[in-house]
């Protein structure tokens, strides 16, 4: 049925008058989503495709009290307080589609979270796309079948753009997905890879995971841990850009700390290392993901 | 963005910690002026024995003899005079940060990072701090606390005391890793780094240095920082990258320039997306290609920006082939923004030879690609055309393959 994104979830669009929550609002009714309402404070009473906009998450609430998700199409500096308003309206998914949102906000957000037993994806997430079932932002823009088609991969990728090239690979070779979620690249994101394989690993359509991650932080190495503690056991494919970013030193003279601490490790050859360790596949060109999903499968299926 | 010492030590003394006296002076009003050499003789003849630090952003000033000391009034005037004549990045020093030469009882060493494991602010601080502080960090000689919210007194103080403090020095240390974390609040640090924290023997505590980056994305709200921006640029960039983040100043409809910098490589590359573009740097450089510059464009930028990153990216001389790649667009106008790469190609001089690869899909894609085969076969350019049916990294491969066979 998905995760994230189910039969049941109910979408606020917080800036759906701005230029992209606008486009993004059609986008995710065209594909099914239930869409409920939006919010932008000053502009309470206007229409956007047929929906009412509300000056105030309180008021949408009161609108429709079945609302559970929310997607954030608001300004940068404005995020924080939009996501907060959300959490507070007892709304449990928030997906952050903005960019560029300070780290200070962000961190700040994910300990609301916690606190408030909410979930946020983001920020500078694509959205989430369950193949059939609906989506949250501007996955696939208007174009989704392009891409990606039904089956049995999960897909969690830290870059938006690569959502729709990573699905494209595997449509082309007829491996088709159940969920898509771009957890977006910021130095702190609110769900992570293995939040997301939690996930995974309850949903009885997916049978195989393919991760695209980058260099810097320590998001892949937890996924080697919780492999390794076989908190999740479906196969697990991974590809992991930006090796180039640690071959060039323009002497950005990152601080010791950050240097050692962030730098020194999280290194891209050091995560494909440590996930193989772990017994993910772990493919060197980003082409060869689909080939490595296929052995996977027949692997799966050797075992059962 | 980096800032230099002396605007990190501004911040810090803003946030009451303690920095050495000292003067600033720029290069040109240096040489100009009389009275600066006035102020400087007053402020030398008050200490009597300087440190005179070159403002670059570089991470081993004193290696390098960016950092040089004198207890000589003329020997100083000298070395002042040599390091306004030195370059670094091709560039002459702009400013001189000259403190007073402090006595050294002890050096410390505390920074503020943002955590990924944690997903939260990190204080790290060591007693041994000075030079060899890599060896301290590497063998985690240091004490440690991740910040959830805000920091207590009493979590700075059990900080202290993990630090190998005690009684009234514990409480001075704790005051300031205090003061630096408010800092790190306040400014939008994305880190900040104090190393030495110099501890006088009469037991007072100084910043000797300071290390602070700004998070770029909330720079826009902090008033004290925003007429910064130049100030990294000139010392960290050349001048083709300098062109390039011109292209992001004053047209803001989507990104082109903002990333762009040079390497040391003979393929151009004009890539689209963050995630796309190091996937394909990757796969040329794992192919046995050398990239010649690092850039990417996004969020449907206008045909003249294409056109002026692709007049930048195309002036490296001695090129060998040119990538022009990205994933399927969800609604940046291909048309449009190849239209630019076209014409930037067509403004090149002389000619470019070499092969040209173009994988890109997205809105308006065929009609792209029909004014391009169009335009190839009229003006003699070797063009390869790829869309979605040829994976990325599959472009990337044969553009190196194209580039060795020349």
């Amino acid at each position: 049925m998905g995760i994230i994104i189910d039969k049941n979830t109910r979408v606020l669009v917080q800036g759906i008058t701005g230029k992209e929550g606008n486009r993004a609002t059609k986008e995710m009714l065209d594909y099914g989503t239930k869409v409920s309402c939006g919010v932008t404070p000053g502009k309470g009473g206007m229409k956007v495709h047929s929906l009412k906009v509300f000056d105030s998450v309180k008021e949408a609430k009161k609108y429709d009290s079945l609302i559970n998700t929310s997607v954030l199409y608001v300004p940068p500096l404005m995020v924080y307080d939009a996501a907060l308003e959300a959490i507070l309206n007892g709304i449990k998914t928030v997906v952050i589609i903005t960019e560029n949102v300070p780290v200070k906000d962000t961190t700040k957000l994910v300990e609301y979270a916690k606190r408030y037993n909410a979930r946020i994806i983001g920020p500078a997430s694509v959205g989430v796309l369950s193949v059939g079932v609906g989506k949250l932002g501007s996955i696939g823009g208007a174009e989704e079948k392009r891409m990606y088609s039904k089956g049995n991969v999960g897909i969690i990728s830290k870059s938006g753009g690569m959502c729709a090239e990573t699905a494209l690979i595997l449509t082309q070779e007829n491996l088709g997905q159940s969920t898509i979620i771009g957890i977006g690249g910021d130095v702190i994101i609110g769900t992570t890879f293995t939040d997301i394989l939690e996930l995974f690993e309850e949903d009885k359509e997916t049978e195989v995971v393919v991760l695209y991650g980058e260099t810097g932080g320590l998001y892949e190495e937890q996924v080697a841990d919780m492999i390794k503690k076989k908190e999740f056991t479906k196969p697990v494919i991974a590809f992991i850009s930006g090796k180039f970013m640690e071959t060039i030193d323009k002497s950005l003279s990152f601080g010791h700390a950050g240097a050692i601490i962030e730098h020194g490790i999280g290194k891209a050859d050091d995560k494909k290392k440590i996930l193989k360790e772990a017994g993910v596949l772990v493919a060197d060109y980003h082409d060869q993901m689909p080939e490595l999903v296929k052995k996977a499968l027949k692997w799966n299926s050797r075992q059962e | 963005m980096k800032l230099l010492e002396y605007k990190g030590k501004e911040l810090l003394k803003k946030s009451g910690i303690k920095i050495p006296p000292s003067i600033i002076t720029n290069n040109k009003s240096y040489i100009n002026l009389s009275y600066h050499k006035e102020k400087y003789k007053e402020f030398f003849f008050d200490h009597k024995n300087v440190i005179i630090k070159a403002q670059i952003i570089s991470g081993s000033r004193k290696k390098n003899n960016f950092i040089v000391g004198s207890s000589n009034y003329k020997e100083s005037l000298n070395l002042i005079d040599k390091l306004y004549k030195t370059e670094y990045n091709n560039q002459l020093i702009n400013t001189l940060l000259i403190e007073k030469k402090l006595d050294m009882k002890e050096e410390y060493f505390l920074s503020i990072i943002y955590d990924t494991l944690s997903r939260s602010p990190l204080i790290i601080f060591s007693r041994k701090g000075g030079i060899d502080v890599n060896k301290v960090l590497k063998k985690k000689r240091y004490a440690s606390k991740s910040i959830r919210g805000t920091l207590n007194d009493y979590e700075a103080r059990n900080l202290a005391k993990a630090a190998g403090f005690e009684k009234s020095e514990m409480l001075k240390i704790a005051a300031l890793i205090k003061k630096a974390y408010n800092c790190f609040e306040k400014y939008d640090c994305k880190s900040l780094e104090i190393n030495p924290i110099i501890k006088t023997p009469e037991g007072i505590l100084y910043a000797g240095d300071a290390k602070i980056t700004i998070d770029d994305n909330a720079i826009i709200r902090q008033d004290i920082l925003r007429d910064e921006t130049d100030i990294e640029d000139k010392t960290l960039l050349n001048e083709r990258e300098l062109e390039a983040r011109k292209i992001d100043y004053h047209d803001h409809r989507g990104v082109a320039g903002k990333t762009y910098f040079d390497l040391e490589g003979d393929i151009a590359i004009l890539a689209s997306g963050g995630g796309a573009s190091l996937t394909c740097m990757d796969a040329v450089i794992e192919a046995g290609g050398k990239p010649a510059n690092y850039t990417e464009y996004s969020g449907n930028p206008s045909r003249e920006k294409v056109k002026q990153l692709t007049k930048i990216t195309l002036s490296k001389p001695n090129l060998k082939g040119c990538l022009v790649i990205g994933g399927t667009a969800n609604f940046t106008d291909i048309f449009e923004t190849l239209s630019g790469f076209i014409e930037g190609l067509k403004s090149i001089n002389p000619k470019p030879t070499y092969p040209i690869i173009i994988r890109r899909a997205g809105p308006n894609d065929k009609k792209a690609f029909d004014m391009i085969r169009a335009f190839a076969k009229k003006e003699g350019f070797d063009i390869t055309l790829f869309g979605e049916e040829t994976p990325m990294a599959k472009a990337s491969r044969i553009m190196v393959e194209k580039v060795k066979w020349e």
